[in-house]
């Protein structure tokens, strides 16, 4: 029986495995598989690991998470999104959850989050926390974060407001 | 290949090499402000077990870096700190090199904007530091001012800023 020239049975096993029947193909499929790749983690989503214990429980140090960077495309940040915030670039973020809004109050009182004087409940705070915090007024385009683990005393955790625009993306996964 | 052709292939390659060349050589200003940060976060850092001579030089070295009358303003946790003049931020240094087992310093995301006379820039970046000391790193935005002074970028002024107020 005769084999067309060029079939697969000529070719090495390692061949067949690593580059494929048809190299032009593999060569496309690769080419498209960078595309969709670049397109969607500098476009879209963007991977982050997760370093320290603020964010705890909901986040715990080491994990990787992935922001959504067009979360905000449609709609303002709402209260209870956790959110990347830059410093300088994309490099290193903090990672926050939203409290306060612009415009709103934004206090602590026997550890519990007073948004214009009310108290609101926070399901995701499961460590109990004792924070005093005289309020804060929001200053319009501005948005109040802290971390969920509220255990650590309130002067050793990184809290406070930040302009809408050093928002890279919201938490989705 | 038609010599015409291949003349015409040689001119471009040696064009491409030459420019390839003229940028390794005489670096834009970004590129030159942005590789002295990097010579700086590298001197900032040492390990555990350096010697006593590296140690005397540490603070002699870092203070290579700024300008004679130079200012560092660091607000660092509940902490004001401003350290002023080369003999001050050199004294500052060893200080902190005796006190820290070790000590990582990197830079990332730079945002450089270079003054209109070209011969100042300010900078924009983000610091991470990492101490044996502390399990996680400490990130500070920092924002520093800079002068050429005979062909060397030189500090002028260090200071802190709050990315969340």
């Amino acid at each position: 029986m005769a084999t067309p020239a060029g079939s697969s049975a000529s070719l090495p096993w390692w061949w067949v495995v690593i580059i494929g029947r048809r190299p032009k193909r593999t060569l496309v499929r690769i080419a498209v598989l960078v595309s969709v790749c670049f397109v969607l983690f500098k476009f879209v989503l963007a991977p982050i690991r997760i370093v320290g214990p603020s964010m705890l429980p909901t986040c715990r140090d080491g994990q990787v998470h992935v922001l959504n960077r067009l979360a905000y495309r449609s709609h303002e940040p709402r209260r209870g999104d956790i959110v990347g915030i830059k410093y300088t670039g994309e490099h290193v973020l903090l990672l926050k959850r939203i409290i306060g809004l612009p415009g709103e109050t934004v206090g602590f009182h026997d550890g519990r989050l007073l948004i214009n004087g009310q108290t609101v409940e926070e399901p995701y705070v499961r460590y109990p926390c004792d924070w005093e915090m005289a309020p804060k007024a929001v200053r319009p385009g501005y948005f109040f974060v802290v971390g969920d683990n509220r255990s650590m005393p309130l002067e050793f955790h990184t809290r406070g407001q930040f302009e809408r625009e050093k928002i890279l993306g919201k938490l989705v996964l | 290949m038609k010599p015409r052709l291949s003349f015409l292939v040689v001119v471009a390659a040696l064009g491409a090499a030459s420019l390839w060349a003229w940028h390794a050589w005489s670096p834009s200003p970004e590129k030159a402000i942005r590789h002295r940060l990097e010579a700086l976060a590298r001197t900032a850092s040492f390990g555990p077990n350096e010697g006593g001579l590296a140690r005397m030089r540490y603070g002699e070295q870092l203070a290579g870096f700024f300008a004679e009358n130079a200012e560092v303003r660091l607000d660092v946790g509940n902490t004001v700190a401003t350290k002023g003049g080369r003999e001050q931020l050199r004294d500052t240094a060893v200080g902190v090199r005796m006190t820290l087992g070790s000590l990582q310093v990197e830079f990332h995301d730079f945002n450089i904007f270079l003054g209109a006379d070209r011969h100042s820039a300010e900078v924009d970046l983000t610091a991470v530091g990492r101490t044996p000391t502390e399990p996680d790193p400490e990130v500070y935005e920092l924002k520093f001012l800079l002068t050429r002074t005979g062909g060397d970028w030189m500090i002028r002024r260090v200071e802190t800023v709050k990315t969340l107020r």
